[in-house]
């Protein structure tokens, strides 16, 4: 025959300790020390049946530490006082009494110092912790059941198998539906959840084909395109390269998909690496700042004129690492297919060739042409607008002579056209230009609105010149401004917190958690854990003023023995009856005749046969009503059992 | 614990309550209570519930001598206390004790009897002596008056003034008894002649004996004291009340609540005993206000009652 009440008292022993030994090496030495103490002195106490410690004491020792470790508290180290402190909690409730309520605690409390050993390190071993606290836990709960229909009772061994075996079903039949829900829907390659994540159809500033002239105004959508994490950087390095247009078909620039066997040197410039988070959206190709070098975290190709694609073209919600250099030109040493970026539509009007001759004469060098063509543009003073654009099917020509207003499309097409008339190698690069810095945050967020589509000029000797003739427009600075004001900051507020939903939880993956594991590795280890000298005088006055406050408010509510068992006996008799203590016109017959509990009743003799005698409690009978204290509301179980 | 005959006195209240006045248990354990306390008692009820039943089957168990005087208008104080009749043979006056020379003694309708005599009556059972042309006469001790009034006849009555009602220690109704008891009774008739029968339960001295263990065995506590003093002072200052409980009714309580005590096999008093007889034995000593005198008082003592806290350590 085994006592249940015994059973549980070791089953939680076990469940703290298993809380308490992955922690122990990174908890304070006074906590690591504190720990088997509590354990041994709650052992003991247990055998004892007193608890000397309950109610003031415990809760003093638990603010003061509360103080100690909330002081400790910072962003720099934000676990490792939670962590004393959990360990401090679950050595406190080990010294009192193992009453149900104390004994879920200690399970929480063990489970949540198992769960932050975690964030020191994560090495397999944390399983084996984890499955036996859980299966421990399982088995004491299904006890204190049990415990709490009878206190006294006693289970044979056989029954005690089935009892165990019982519970330990519990935590086995879940396993598996844990490891589905936990482990392996969030890390599938193809995320199983995903159709909660389909982009819905948008408007999308960002296209695969520059159609100029198409439509007299463009929308101005303010949905964020991508978000990327890197350092802030200045306005003219913020090209944000996409996709290569190198063909024109009549007014319509769009990438051939050609094979160019053009080869690149790696350019040279400030390397910037970038996290990206883009929205969904149905384009495949993966934005990075100019010039991206390569992109990881997502499987992706690469063409010879630094555009990626996603491969396979998905929609679903990623993130992927880009690594770029900062430059304004891509060197190609071997030279590249001077046909095929000289190619000019059929049909190009009488000024504009005209035009074009002006640059050619005197057959000047590449450079020459080049600065030839920017010069005339930034004369002529072309006006940056999104609407009232002109509508025709000679875009070029209406936006040179005619309307001389358009937005980025009419500037790089018109621009890239009188290079490639001009002789020069040309082609259009869309992507998107600008971003918000998010400080809080600390990336960039691209939106809808900020899409855009520069030059890229071949010049002999230097390669590939990214030239933005949106830029020569005389009202470019006012159209590219960012907006500043506490809007915007509230904007920028909510957005920090989309992004880092984004980042935490929706594309949260192993990779992640290791790096978090390891960040937080090295942070702890940088960290001594022991309090700082000048803390220490500090933190032990405030401590002395709690106790002497504590004790002073004691002392000055006049709480003799008497008066706080009297509260205890009416705090239980309202706890296990239901029956309000400041029932003030009440007295304590009354509220025995009441409850018909012999317990009260034996309290009420004692207490009144003192109080209304004119005389103090004797040592012993205050004993004994603490201990009769403790046994209100056992007859009323056992009576229930019966009917029950 | 130094409870004197508490059985015996438990025992009278079980056997009259059990067999002879079934339903009445209250009224006679407020009889009680006054007896033991050196108290008398005004039972206040409709005629025909038993108030005659109870004084006498009281009397027959306590093994007392019983009298009883039945009041009317015409009443003379000599009716009661007894006068001096001239003895032919003896040629001097002789003294023949009136009907109060009893340990019982039953006053039926009260307030029937004028004023003076009601005067008369009440001096007696406040001194337990009566003075008759210039001889004083004692009382027998046990000395317990049971007094009756019919609170809804008034035509020729003499309503009892407050400063008379004050010297009644206990003051009660019987009201009806529970309908299956009633039942019962009704089956089974009157039992006066049962009464007739019934023999003396203790003695006269076992009784003087049980006053004494109250008087003197039964602790009465300071906290108690105060919460006593408290009920006494609240009626005193009460809006609805005009005049409060007297210090005669505060010592009346508190002999009372040791009576309580007694009989519930204690020996001190806790604020329940107090709670317990403060209506019966406070409340006909409130005098209310003009506006407020269709208030029942035991109903307003209780609600002051519920505004004391009770001492509880």
């Amino acid at each position: 025959m085994v006592p249940v009440s015994s059973l549980i008292s070791v089953l939680s022993y076990a469940v703290a300790v298993l809380g308490y030994l992955p922690v122990a090496p990174h908890v304070d030495l006074a906590v690591r020390l504190a720990f088997p103490m509590a354990l041994a002195v709650g052992i003991y106490l247990d055998k004892k049946g007193t608890y000397p410690f309950t109610g003031i004491p415990s809760t003093a020792v638990t603010v003061t530490f509360f103080i100690v470790y909330f002081m400790q508290l910072s962003m720099a180290t934000p676990a490792a006082p939670v962590v004393n402190f959990l360990v401090v909690l679950l050595s406190v409730r080990l010294v009192n009494e193992k009453s149900p309520r104390n004994l879920l605690q200690i399970f929480a409390l063990a489970l949540f110092a198992l769960a932050s050993s975690s964030l020191f390190s994560l090495s397999a071993i944390f399983l084996v912790y984890l499955f036996l606290q859980l299966g421990l836990i399982a088995v004491s709960l299904v006890l204190l059941t049990f415990h709490s229909m009878d206190a006294r009772l006693r289970l044979t061994r056989q029954s005690l198998r089935r009892v165990v075996g019982v519970a330990l079903a519990m935590p086995v039949a879940s396993l598996p539906l844990l490891l589905i829900f936990f482990a392996i829907l969030p890390r599938t390659q193809y995320p199983l959840l995903n159709f909660l994540n389909v982009p819905g159809e948008r408007a999308t500033g960002f296209s695969d084909r520059v159609e100029p002239g198409k439509a007299s105004s463009i929308g101005d959508v303010k949905t964020v395109a991508f978000r990327a994490e890197c350092e802030q950087l200045g306005r003219n390095d913020l090209y944000w390269r996409g996709i290569v247009f190198d063909t024109i078909s009549g007014a319509t620039w769009v990438r051939s998909g050609k094979h160019l066997v053009e080869v690149s040197a790696t350019p040279r410039g400030k390397a910037i690496r970038q996290v990206v988070y883009p929205e969904p959206s149905r384009n495949s190709y993966l934005l990075a700042l100019d010039v991206p070098l390569r992109i990881d975290g997502v499987r992706a190709s690469q063409d010879a004129d630094f555009t990626f694609t996603r491969r396979p073209s998905g929609s679903g919600r990623i993130r992927y690492e880009a690594r770029s250099v900062l430059t304004g030109a891509i060197p190609v040493p071997r030279g590249i297919d001077q046909s095929h970026y000289l190619r000019i539509p059929g049909r190009v009007s009488a000024r504009i060739a005209a035009l074009a001759g002006e640059f050619t004469a005197g057959n000047p060098t590449d450079e020459e042409r080049l600065n030839r063509v920017e010069t005339w543009f930034r004369q002529q003073a072309f006006r940056y607008a999104t609407s009232g654009l002109a509508v025709t099917a000679d875009p070029v020509d209406a936006f040179l002579f005619v309307s001389r207003t358009g937005h980025c499309e009419f500037f790089a097409s018109s621009f890239a056209t009188l290079l490639r008339l001009s002789g020069i190698p040309s082609r259009l690069v869309g992507g998107y230009y600008g971003g918000d810095y998010n400080e809080v945050g600390g990336y960039y967020a691209v939106t809808e609105d900020r899409a855009h589509v520069w030059v890229e000029a071949f010049v002999k000797g230097k390669g590939w010149v990214r030239v933005d003739p949106s830029s020569f427009a005389s009202n470019f600075d006012r159209t590219t401004a960012s907006s500043r004001g506490l809007a915007a900051k509230v904007a920028g507020l909510v957005d920090s917190f989309t992004w880092y939903w984004n980042q935490a939880v929706i594309t949260y993956d192993l990779q992640k958690q290791v790096d978090f594991v390891r960040r937080a590795n090295r942070q702890f280890k940088g960290l001594s854990l022991a309090l700082d000298p000048h803390l220490l005088p500090r933190v032990f006055a405030l401590a002395a003023v709690l106790a002497l406050f504590a004790w002073w408010f004691t002392a000055r509510s006049g709480r003799t023995p008497e008066e706080r068992i009297l509260r205890n006996f009416l705090v239980r008799v309202e706890k296990v009856y239901g029956i309000p203590r400041n029932h003030r016109s009440r007295g304590l017959h009354e509220l025995s005749h009441m409850v018909d509990d012999p317990a009260v009743a034996v309290f009420v003799d004692i207490w009144s046969g003192a109080i209304y005698r004119d005389r103090r409690l004797s040592r012993e009978e205050c004993r004994q009503l603490k201990q009769i204290i403790n046994t209100i509301g056992d007859g009323r179980r056992t009576e229930l059992d019966k009917q029950g | 614990m130094n409870l004197a005959k508490r059985a015996e006195m438990l025992h009278v209240i079980d056997t009259l309550a059990t067999h002879y006045l079934k339903g009445k248990v209250r009224a006679v354990r407020l009889s009680v209570i006054a007896l033991l306390s050196g108290g008398h008692i005004l039972l206040e009820d409709i005629p025909g519930l038993g108030k005659t039943t109870l004084a006498l089957a009281l009397a027959k168990a306590l093994g007392l001598s019983f009298g009883r005087v039945q009041c009317t208008s015409d009443l003379l104080p000599t009716d009661i206390t007894g006068l001096s009749i001239f003895n032919r043979d003896e040629s001097r006056f002789t003294f023949v004790p009136g009907p109060i020379f009893n340990n019982v003694v039953l006053v039926d309708e009260i307030n029937r009897a004028m004023p003076k005599t009601q005067s008369a009556l009440l001096e007696a059972m406040e001194e337990r002596k009566v003075t008759v042309e210039g001889t004083t006469h004692h009382l027998p001790g046990p000395f317990l008056v049971i007094a009756t009034q019919n609170p809804v006849e008034q035509v020729g009555t003499y309503p009892l003034p407050e400063s008379q009602l004050d010297r009644f220690m206990v003051r009660s109704g019987i009201g009806y008894p529970p309908d299956i008891i009633e039942k019962a009774i009704i089956k089974g008739g009157s039992i006066r002649d049962g009464i007739q029968s019934l023999e003396p339960l203790v003695s006269a001295n076992d009784i003087a004996e049980a006053q004494r263990a109250v008087k003197e065995g039964v602790y009465l506590s300071d906290a108690v004291v105060d919460y006593l003093y408290a009920i006494v002072a609240a009626t005193r200052s009460h809006p609805a009340i005009s005049s409060g409980i007297s210090t005669r009714g505060a010592i009346g309580m508190a002999e009372t609540a040791k009576a309580h005590a007694y009989l519930e096999g204690r020996d001190y008093v806790i604020p329940e005993d107090v709670k317990a007889i403060a209506a019966p034995v406070g409340a006909h000593r409130l005098i209310l206000t003009m506006e407020n005198d269709n208030l029942d008082k035991g109903e307003l003592l209780n609600a002051v009652l519920n505004t004391i806290p009770v001492p509880l350590a």
